[in-house]
């Protein structure tokens, strides 16, 4: 297929800025990737960072909160004289610092009061509580077993809220147990609270407000508290983390797909006092985030692209149309210059052959009159004078048809030098136009004069 | 066969046709125009009656316009 110069002018234009928009894009793409990746990852693991100071801030509140309840006078009174009435006390102070139960109880484990009101006089077989009755100050993420979370009235507070969904038998708590003593530094018993985790959403709120993501805690493969949403924008809980992050036992980096959006995540197990992994809590930032702005950017930079093109072709048709314009009208000069100096070729070559043709036709008459001329004085010598002139006469009107002929051939030369004449003039002023023609090519290719 | 007269609208086009006929083997003769004809240029062709539709041909090959055929 053949192109013309406006269409391969305007086509390298277009396909310039096409190629450089193309460039561009994935020059930006490619450099967006790496640098996003680079965002994405420092943004997930500060956010991840900030989670995890949510966390032990709230375990520092725990440990606080337990920790003054145990320095409470009314309460070290009541522990002495296994006062049932504490339970009021302790209801007020789990109430005004959020704890989801706070129980005392004796030397023995006993339990004499609880926050939530339920049933006292029991021994409670937490390990914490034994460690506080040892002396230890205890401050952890734990698993609160089941026998334990029935007594504080705490087992709706780990039931699913997922219809047909079966909940679990087990809660995740940050807890905290002190010893009580008396005046003389013996213990008398121990004060142990804390926050049951599961379906408790302040962190989680708090961080995803906070750093800007979406923040879960995962208990036993569930998420048993998190922000994330689901698609009909209820919160997602009570439902089962993807397969691979439910065992998680180092820090997991990567894509993580929940509530039907992908998120690039960083997941930390929680371990316990014991360094024993008891959970895991999963910071995530939609990964849509990080891929919108690479799509908006290419997205840009293409529609910028075809404005420069549009741009270009404003500017450039103007140009190659003016500039076609130019050549055509060069094109014309050389064209109709050609043509002249054609003619003047044809017409010499013409003009030579009709030359030859009359100088055959003229020597053909001069043989013709020859051979009369010698034929008479022949008849004349061998006839005694008398001329009988037939072959004469015959070679005379030969001669006069070619006369005749040749008078048409000499007028027919007369018009071709004339004609050739004023042809090679013109031809002159032609080969004055085509240097000008020459001279215009050369200013519209150098654009200098 | 008797010749014909092949004219044209000026001497450059008599000239062309010439060189035409000659190239395309067709024996044509540059005469004066007869007085009988009607036509801008000075000069004409004459051509072998025979000759008349090739010589046609080849002028209408080569892209030269025939102003008209005496006969």
């Amino acid at each position: 297929m053949k192109l013309g110069l406006k269409t391969k002018l305007l086509g390298t234009l277009v396909g310039a800025i096409v190629i450089s928009s193309a460039i561009s894009a994935i020059a930006a793409r490619s450099t967006m990737a790496t640098d996003l990746n680079k965002l994405a990852a420092q943004q997930v693991a500060s956010g991840s960072t900030g989670f995890a100071g949510y966390w032990d801030g709230k375990r520092d509140l725990v440990k606080l909160l337990v920790g003054q309840a145990a320095i409470n006078d009314a309460i070290k009174r009541g522990t002495l004289a296994h006062a049932r009435n504490l339970d009021a006390t302790l209801t007020a102070i789990a109430h005004q610092g959020g704890l989801s139960f706070l129980t005392v109880v004796d030397s023995h484990g006993v339990v004499i009061a609880r926050a939530t009101g339920g049933r006292p006089g029991v021994k409670l077989n937490s390990p914490f509580v034994r460690r506080a009755l040892a002396g230890e100050t205890v401050s952890t993420a734990a698993t609160i077993p089941h026998d334990e979370l029935e007594p504080e009235l705490l087992e709706p507070q780990i039931e699913s809220t997922t219809a047909g969904r079966e909940g679990l038998v087990e809660g995740l708590g940050i807890v905290s147990a002190l010893p009580i003593s008396d005046a003389n530094e013996r213990t008398i018993g121990a004060v142990y609270g804390g926050i049951v985790v599961d379906h408790y959403y302040d962190i989680v709120d708090q961080a995803a407000h906070a750093l800007g993501g979406k923040a879960a805690v995962v208990f036993e493969g569930e998420l048993i508290s998190s922000s994330i949403n689901r698609p009909d924008g209820t919160r997602l809980v009570d439902d089962g983390v993807s397969a691979k992050l439910k065992d998680v036992k180092q820090p997991y980096y990567g894509i993580d797909t929940e509530g039907g959006v992908e998120y690039l995540v960083r997941v930390e197990p929680i371990l316990d006092d014991q360094t024993h992994v008891i959970a895991s809590r999963w910071f995530g930032v939609p990964l849509a985030t990080f891929t919108s702005v690479q799509s908006h950017t290419i997205t840009s930079l293409l529609l910028w692209g075809i404005a420069g093109i549009l741009i270009g072709l404003l500017i450039a048709v103007p140009v190659v149309e003016r500039i076609g314009r130019q050549l055509v009208a060069r094109s014309r000069q050389v064209r109709d210059s050609a043509k002249e100096l054609s003619v003047v070729i044809v017409g010499s070559e013409v003009s030579g052959d009709h030359v030859a043709q009359t100088r055959a036709a003229v020597e053909r008459q001069g043989e013709l009159l020859m051979q009369a001329a010698t034929e008479s004085e022949a008849e004349l010598t061998s006839a005694g004078g008398v001329a009988t002139a037939k072959g004469v006469a015959e070679k005379i009107l030969a001669a006069s048809v070619l006369n005749q002929e040749i008078q048409g051939d000499i007028i027919v030369i007369d018009t071709l030098a004339t004609e050739m004449a004023e042809r090679t003039q013109q031809a002159v002023a032609r080969v004055g136009e085509l240097n000008e023609v020459a001279k215009g090519l050369d200013e519209l290719v150098t654009g200098a004069k | 066969m008797a010749d014909v007269i092949l004219f044209f609208s000026s001497n450059a086009d008599t000239m062309i046709a010439t060189k035409a006929l000659k190239d395309g083997g067709i024996a044509a003769k540059m005469i004066p125009k007869p007085a009988q004809v009607n036509a801008p240029a000075n000069l004409a062709l004459s051509v072998d009656g025979s000759a008349e539709s090739s010589a046609i041909a080849v002028l209408g090959k080569a892209n030269v316009a025939l102003g008209g055929v005496y006969k």
